[in-house]
């Protein structure tokens, strides 16, 4: 009876992983996408993609298969991240106005012309825009890029988050309004001509 | 509704999160306020960019080593599985054996003593070797006084 069940408990283990195989491959881009944004480097994002895996699969059976896979990956991967952060002490809590005047952070910016393409400017700002990302509380980072790269809503935000709606919203207005703030002073040409191009 | 709380909604405004009341009352302010409106124009490019930036593809065996991972993670499971639920096992039959020595032993007792009370001979056997403490003795004693009946 005990080799009974121990055979079928492994028949499903085995039925188990063929299943999470498979969610892997389906979502491995978006959850890489969403790494690196928290990261804001190759080799984090790629250890955090992994831990995030790895925790899904140890706590596959409490994913309810009626929700969307990549919706329970993410609120892993948020708190994977923010363990990750804490683990190595390097939770940014500095203003985005004292970082990058020590001349640390250098812009180099592309030349752009008088009527340059957006798709050019989004080039142009995608560094900016990732530091800018990675100055911010992890908090403020995950929230603000659930909602505009992810393009979750405010609800799917804070129960990714464990947070209430409100906060989701305070997190986002202020995460953003961090955001636009750090451009304009670091890379300011080049946001104002993105604006203007809108 | 002023500037102050107009600003500090807008970004749930423009993300579509807000309804009823609050909803009408910001469309109202804004067809008003153009510095409110200055301010919605730019937050929604901030989010238009957000929302454009592109990612760094993932590396291409990126799915392979995470599958990896994750069958080293499989392989490690049963076996701790199996060996738990054989300490299990074995915990429960050493514990329904002592529980059904425990039982004999006292139903067997209580015979005893209700034997000894009907004669003399048996009553001398069992003080010379009482129960007291002894776990294993028990039903050996208990056994050999049922000879004499």
């Amino acid at each position: 009876m005990l080799f009974t069940a121990i055979k079928d408990r492994t028949a499903t283990i085995g039925d188990r992983a063929r299943l999470f195989e498979s969610l892997i491959q389906d979502s491995y881009k978006q959850a890489y996408g969403l790494a690196y944004r928290l990261t804001g480097n190759v080799a984090e994002a790629e250890d955090l993609v992994q831990e995030s895996f790895v925790r899904a699969y140890r706590f596959f059976h409490r994913y309810d298969e009626t929700l969307p896979f990549t919706s329970w990956l993410y609120r892993i991967m948020t708190n994977a991240h923010i363990d990750m952060v804490r683990r190595r002490g390097r939770i940014k809590t500095t203003s985005l106005e004292a970082s990058g005047t020590d001349g640390a952070t250098t812009w180099d910016l592309p030349d752009i012309d008088a009527s340059p393409d957006r798709h050019m400017l989004l080039n142009a700002l995608d560094e900016p825009v990732q530091k800018a990302l990675t100055s911010m509380t992890a908090e403020f980072r995950t929230a603000v890029l659930l909602a505009d790269v992810e393009g979750l809503a405010y609800e799917e935000v804070a129960e990714i988050m464990r947070t209430s709606v409100g906060t989701v919203r305070s997190r986002i207005h202020r995460g953003r309004k961090q955001i636009r703030n750090y451009l304009l002073k670091h890379a300011p040409q080049t946001y104002r001509s993105f604006c203007d191009e809108l | 509704m002023n500037c102050k709380s107009v600003q500090s909604r807008l970004s749930a405004y423009l993300d579509r999160e807000l309804g009823g009341d609050e909803l009408l009352q910001m469309r109202a302010h804004m067809s008003l306020c153009r510095e409110c409106r200055c301010e919605a124009e730019g937050l929604r490019a901030l989010k238009s960019l957000l929302g454009g930036i592109e990612c760094p593809e993932p590396p291409a065996d990126l799915p392979q080593r995470l599958t990896a991972t994750v069958l080293r993670e499989r392989c490690e499971r049963p076996a701790r599985t199996i060996r738990i639920s054989a300490l299990m096992f074995a915990g429960v039959t050493a514990c329904s054996m002592l529980a059904t020595l425990l039982v004999l032993n006292m139903g067997l007792g209580s015979h005893s003593e209700q034997t000894a009370g009907r004669g003399g001979s048996q009553s001398n056997v069992l003080e010379d070797r009482p129960f007291g403490g002894d776990f294993g003795s028990g039903p050996i004693l208990s056994t050999a006084n049922f000879g004499p009946r």
